[in-house]
């Protein structure tokens, strides 16, 4: 059964006994006024899920100061009768696609009242920005968010973990008798390093690896490197060094290390990346030139070596199966579907062809919300 | 209509197969989502004129709830 926005609309309203006219003015972007709100009414429905300074994330992430003109991150709250019932935040990203800048919006940050939980305000909330915006991604990982993404927005399937087994032990347990288990274990991860070893050592670079602490001064490397895919047909997020510094390098949520390949000084490949619960790493973002599979390979090999340095027993990186396969599989990572999906929602239909084609989309963690709640 | 007509409507609106009893749970039915309860609230107000509330919405854990309800409306006969 497909419904209008305009049914939407006057369902909720009617359900919140206001007009849909009313619905819609009460629906707008968070102010500096609305902080104490906000926060109160996310500690109330997050709960003990909030292990961070939640303002300092907030006044990270979006931009509270008004201004609706500028492109910029912003939370959208709805508020009645000086209650607000729900929120989501719209993460905007410069995209660039064959030379042409796409301005693409990310809703994160869904949260309803539990006494509206379920009723379709998650679902009106996200319509409303649909509306608004050219293009919508987005990505679904909790029951209300992927609801949200297989009916609103155009879902593409292939987009999971990819995973590289190091050690074990872990992966083990849970299939062989706890006796054999350090013996075999000790095999298998022989037989792990071995492969690496012949599969990482060919892939050795010129270049030089070096951790990067931020990358202002790697500017105007980056623009090179992303308008190395000036003429691709690939969509991806413009990284910018204000972006990555942003992102990652100023989060207040999670400590992330950047890993750079330097040729002759100059950064020609990076990789971001974060240890979780000391038993995986997890790649954030990998980057290289376009064609550039050298530097791709020789960062991947790396990782791998500071990973078992580590002492972890799998390297994750999120990304599509098709974009990446080439890459990935002759290394040892295998794909799986995790339950996460991705969806675009496009109001340009000359462009939509093309934005709906998934092999064409590069996304990684960078895009994600992937600190989740 | 009868229970049999009502329960065929039900999964018509929640996209799910045509196996619904009145004892089926709301999480049982995989398209008993938010966007599922917008749909029968647009079903029951459109063809039935069933203004369905908020709290009548929260209350709904069965299918039979939903039956209940058309019962209440005096829309299923016995």
């Amino acid at each position: 059964m497909v419904l209008s926005f305009e049914k939407i609309s006057k369902l909720i309203a009617r359900s919140l006994s206001i007009t849909p006219e009313a619905l819609k003015e009460a629906f707008a972007p968070a102010l500096d006024a609305d902080m104490s709100a906000i926060k109160a009414f996310r500690q109330e429905y997050l709960g003990r899920h909030i292990a961070w300074q939640d303002e300092t994330y907030l006044r990270w992430r979006y931009d509270f100061s008004g201004n609706r003109t500028a492109a910029l991150n912003r939370l959208w709250i709805i508020k009645i009768d000086g209650e607000i019932l729900g929120m989501i935040g719209l993460d905007y990203a410069e995209f660039t696609c064959q030379c042409e800048r796409i301005d693409a919006y990310n809703p994160l940050d869904l949260l309803v009242c539990t006494r509206l939980d379920g009723l379709g305000l998650g679902v009106w909330m996200s319509m409303v920005l649909a509306q608004e915006y050219e293009l919508l991604f987005a990505m679904g990982a909790t029951k209300h968010s992927k609801v949200i993404v297989q009916k609103l927005f155009t879902p593409m399937p292939d987009l999971g973990s990819w995973k590289y087994l190091l050690r074990s032990s872990r992966y083990l347990q849970a299939r062989i008798p706890p006796f054999i288990l350090p013996m075999v274990a000790a095999v298998v991860d022989l037989g792990l390093g071995l492969k690496r070893k012949w599969i990482t050592c060919g892939k050795k670079h010129t270049g030089q690896f070096a951790p990067l602490e931020h990358f202002a001064a790697h500017a105007p490397a980056l623009e090179t490197l992303i308008n190395s895919y000036n003429q691709t047909h690939w969509i991806m997020r413009k990284r910018s060094a204000d972006f990555l510094d942003w992102r990652f390098m100023r989060n207040p949520r999670r400590t992330y290390q950047a890993l750079g390949l330097l040729c002759s000084g100059e950064l020609s490949a990076y990789a971001i990346y974060h240890i979780k619960d000391q038993t995986v790493l997890h790649i954030d973002d990998l980057f290289a030139a376009s064609g550039d599979l050298k530097g791709l390979q020789a960062l991947l090999a790396s990782l791998l070596e500071i990973a078992c340095a580590a002492n972890v027993s799998v390297v994750s990186f999120t990304a599509h199966n098709e974009t990446w396969q080439h890459l990935l599989i002759p290394f040892g990572f295998t794909f799986r579907d995790d339950g996460h999906l991705f969806g675009v929602a496009v109001k340009d239909h000359e462009l939509q062809a093309h934005l709906l084609s998934p092999p064409h989309w590069w996304v990684t963690s960078c895009d994600t919300h992937s600190e989740g709640f | 209509m009868n229970q049999a007509e009502a329960l065929t409507l039900i999964a018509e609106i929640f996209e799910a197969p045509d196996t619904l009893t009145p004892a089926t749970l709301k999480d049982n039915v995989r398209g008993w989502d938010s966007m599922g309860v917008l749909s029968l609230m647009a079903e029951f107000d459109d063809r039935f004129s069933i203004l369905l509330s908020q709290p009548q919405l929260e209350q709904m854990k069965s299918v039979d709830d939903i039956l209940q309800i058309l019962r209440d409306h005096g829309h299923i006969s016995a």
